[in-house]
């Protein structure tokens, strides 16, 4: 049996009275995309720069590929980081930069490096304090992949990003997966996790709230149907096999667990004038964990 | 579908009624400001990042003062003694080090003399410091976007800022004159001398205004200020070397602020230049700033280039390239100094050959040594000390400023180990030491053969590699500081070694007793090549420096890193 690429096991970090991580127990095989979730605060962070060793846990312990995370020399040649908030130099050039972090992580691949600067579209010849946000996460991605490391640790790698170059990510992590390369993805946007993971976690305050494959989420099977009328809006929570129903601009958005025909026909008689349905996405899902009522209030509104 | 179903987010906030209708009135939380409160706001939050740095300079200057009162009256307490002062301190030497001595019978007359272009300096420092950080460095990190952000145009807030730095000028040398007239001395020339220094605080708040509109970085924009700072006071040398060059004088802050001749001739006209060049520059940074982009510069820097990729190869490496730079500048500024002080040497063997009393007035307060070249440049050692022993802080708070920025994230995220990045740059810390060294030791023997001094390279280097365990032992202090309180490795290290420094020159004067000066590492240099060098103090110094490095490196080891 191969080592898990990450174990973490009871990490507890605490600032002063504030528990940040509590007592963080996962494990996530080798050449897997693991999307860890969780709102600002959370403690994803704080997590990811334990596995670095930036921050001392104050219980528990991690692993990288069976290295304990307190060997740095030899843990950090398993991985590679890409901060949520990347500090370079800002007197460097993109190119410098690139050198400096490749010869210190001591194996790189030259010409992938290049194919990753092109398929990023990055100009490394400005220097680094005429980059923009995305561009200096352009480059922290180039350095992170361009080693090739057993473990990619990325922090909202994409926060800054486009659409197309997140299209680009996305794909740089499908393929490094199917060669068996693992990646810990750390994220509040949940599309981003959705469309390339494969098990996520979900963390909030610091607790895992949730651990599970994708497609076994809870809610996962329900169907959700937005529906708009013309005159009053029907009551449907009464029906079977409807889980919620909340008032959207016009109508009603319907979570369904169970057999549509009801709810259809009640929505019919009511007059129906539009009516969409999808599965729900992670993010729906999502929201059940973690938002306070409130909050689940307020955006629906 | 996916923007259909994604109601948390990006979802752009419903436009509700204006702000009074929704019950929020200036009572409840909202502030309405105007374009005068909003450059006020601006004002209070400037105050506020400088407030620290300012109550720290004031109360290092009114200390500083106060000693050198206690020092002067203990040391020369009778006119006998002060007038044996009066005739040693006038030569040549001693003006370009000091400036030129009126009057210093006079308590206050002594201290404006013999401490006056020291706190010149510290205050210029201090002005250069926060001027550059606010003006320039809030941009560099864009935080000056939120501010302007706000109702308030940018020629409103770089005035609002410099309004509060030009107010904390003349606050500190208020409190200068307060701290004088406290120690005794007369009013008129206590607010004169503050006067004096407030002056000079405003003129260098002024000159690091215009450079932050012309530099592109902050780095830059001190570095400028730094380097008119060292022009105007090699100027300041250079008038006071020779009648025949006492023209020099106008041209230079320092020379304005002397030209006051505070407890003595007590005149005022010199403060207008002193003002007015404050008033000229401001006003020149204000135009510039409100004709330049934010964050643009007047003096473009290369955004592109051509790569340079040597000394990119490990993190001792790396560290070395990024320290080259301020290592020039420190390189520069010592071997001016020791070159000066070289030429200088033979002045007090020329007056011992003139004046057979002065031999026995130098044996009397202990400075015999001052009779022969080699002597004064080995009395010269701790000066040289200091500066070296500064750098090594420096250097040191360099590390940390990288941790506070982030950086050394970036760099340990690789198969970097904390030791292997620390290591490399106390070991940065001990080459650069050296290599001040020997240059201060090459260019104060340049300095002696220009004079045509009888002194040998091998003594000037001495003189200068003696210091070597001093720095050491303070480089082990900024280290364990470093691991220990990081947040104060930048200041409390240089402020240890101004203080040692301090008391083994002032101690004896204020008749402090002998153990208590034994702490500092100066006490113990002893005067190479004077006096042999003191092998077993040097020891000493350098297990305690290296013990206190380790002490700091496995606390360092141990602990989180930190933000600024």
């Amino acid at each position: 049996m191969t080592v898990p690429a990450l174990q973490l096991d009871g990490l507890t970090k605490r600032f002063g009275d504030l528990v940040a991580v509590d007592h963080l127990t996962l494990s996530v095989e080798q050449g897997e995309i693991f999307g860890f979730l969780g709102p600002n605060g959370a403690g994803k962070s704080t997590t990811l720069r334990m596995l670095l060793n930036l921050l001392r846990p104050d219980a528990g312990s991690a692993r990288i590929m069976g290295v304990p995370s307190t060997d740095v020399a030899a843990a950090h040649r398993h991985l590679s980081y890409v901060p949520g908030d990347v500090a370079l130099w800002p007197q460097l050039t993109g190119r410098e930069t690139l050198e400096l972090l490749g010869n210190l992580s001591g194996r790189v691949d030259l010409a992938f490096r290049d194919e990753l600067v092109q398929r990023l579209r990055l100009n490394v010849d400005q220097r680094v304090r005429s980059y923009s946000k995305g561009n200096r996460q352009k480059v922290a991605l180039v350095a992170a992949f361009m080693t090739r490391p057993d473990v990619l640790l990325l922090d909202e790698p994409t926060a800054g990003l486009d659409p197309l170059m997140e299209e680009q990510f996305q794909e740089l992590v499908r393929e490094a997966a199917a060669r068996g390369q693992t990646t810990f993805l750390s994220s509040h946007l949940l599309s981003e996790v959705e469309d390339v993971c494969s098990r996520v976690a979900i963390l909030r305050r610091g607790r895992l709230v949730e651990l599970a494959a994708l497609k076994d989420l809870q809610g996962l099977g329900t169907t959700v149907l937005e529906a708009t009328f013309d005159g009053a809006v029907p009551d449907v929570s009464d029906l079977p096999g409807v889980t919620r129903s909340e008032p959207i601009a016009g109508g009603l958005r319907i979570h369904l667990a169970g057999a549509p025909g009801p709810v259809l026909a009640r929505l019919s008689a009511a007059g129906v004038t539009r009516l969409r349905s999808h599965e729900p996405s992670l993010e729906e899902i999502f929201l059940g964990y973690y938002a306070e009522p409130a909050a689940v209030g307020g955006s629906s509104s | 579908m996916k923007s259909a179903t994604a109601p948390s987010r990006r979802v752009p906030r419903p436009a509700g009624p204006p702000a009074a209708e929704r019950g929020l009135t200036p009572e409840r939380g909202v502030r309405r400001a105007g374009h005068t409160s909003g450059a006020r706001l601006v004002a209070q939050l400037y105050l506020r990042l400088v407030r620290r740095s300012s109550l720290l300079l004031a109360v290092a200057a009114t200390a500083y003062l106060a000693v050198e009162v206690l020092a002067f009256e203990a040391a020369y307490p009778d006119p006998a003694a002060r007038a044996t002062l009066v005739r040693m301190a006038d030569n040549p030497a001693v003006r370009m080090l000091q400036g030129v001595p009126h009057g210093i019978e006079n308590t206050g007359a002594y201290v404006a003399w013999d401490a006056g272009w020291m706190i010149l300096t510290i205050v210029a420092v201090w002005a250069a410091v926060v001027t550059t950080r606010l003006l320039r460095g809030e941009e560099d990190t864009d935080r000056a976007a939120l501010v302007l952000a706000g109702p308030v145009s940018a020629g409103r807030a770089v005035a609002a800022q410099l309004g509060v730095l030009l107010a904390v000028a003349g606050a500190v040398g208020a409190v200068c004159a307060t701290a004088m007239i406290a120690c005794g001395t007369a009013p008129a020339g206590a607010l004169l001398f503050g006067a004096g220094i407030a002056g000079f605080a405003a003129t260098f708040t002024g000159v690091a205004a215009v450079a932050a509109q012309l530099a592109p970085t902050r780095r830059r924009a001190l570095g400028g200020t730094a380097g008119v700072l060292g022009a105007v006071y090699l100027l300041r040398m250079i008038a006071y070397s020779s009648d025949s060059r006492d023209g020099v004088k106008w041209f230079s802050p320092y020379c304005w602020v002397d030209e006051l001749r505070p407890f003595d001739a007590n005149r005022v006209a010199p403060l207008a230049l002193l003002f007015g060049a404050a008033a000229v520059t401001t006003t020149i940074a204000v135009i510039l700033r409100v004709r330049r982009d934010t964050g643009a510069a007047l003096l473009r820097s290369r955004d592109a280039g051509r790569a340079r990729m040597g000394l990119l190869g490990s993190p001792v490496a790396f560290a070395w390239r990024l320290n080259l730079g301020v290592l020039a500048g420190w390189l520069t500024g010592l071997a001016c100094y020791a070159l000066v002080i070289g030429t200088i040497s033979p002045v007090a063997t020329e007056l011992i050959r003139d004046d057979p009393d002065y031999q026995q007035m130098l044996e009397r307060f202990g400075m015999q040594m001052a009779g022969t070249e080699r002597g004064f440049i080995a009395m010269m050692g701790p000066s040289l000390g200091l500066v070296m022993a500064m750098y090594a802080c420096w250097r040191i708070g360099a590390a940390r400023a990288e941790e506070a920025a982030g950086h050394v994230e970036t760099m340990l995220a690789q198969p970097v180990t904390r030791r292997q990045w620390l290591g490399g740059h106390v070991a940065l810390t001990v080459v650069g030491t050296a290599l001040l060294a020997l240059a201060a030791g090459l260019t104060a023997w340049l300095g002696t053969r220009i004079a045509g001094a009888d002194v040998g390279l091998a003594d000037t280097v001495a003189t200068t590699t003696a210091q070597a365990p001093l720095v050491l032992a303070f480089t082990g202090v900024a280290v364990l500081l470093f691991g220990l309180v990081p947040r104060l490795t930048t200041t409390l290290p240089v402020a240890v070694v101004v203080m040692a420094y301090l008391l083994s020159m002032l101690g004896p004067a204020l008749r402090l007793p002998d153990a208590v000066i034994a702490l500092s590492p100066f006490d113990h240099l002893g005067y190479v090549p004077v006096d042999h060098l003191r092998v077993g103090a040097c020891l000493v110094m350098v297990a305690g420096g290296a013990l206190a490095a380790g002490i700091g490196g496995i606390a360092f080891a141990r602990r989180d890193l930190t933000g600024g």
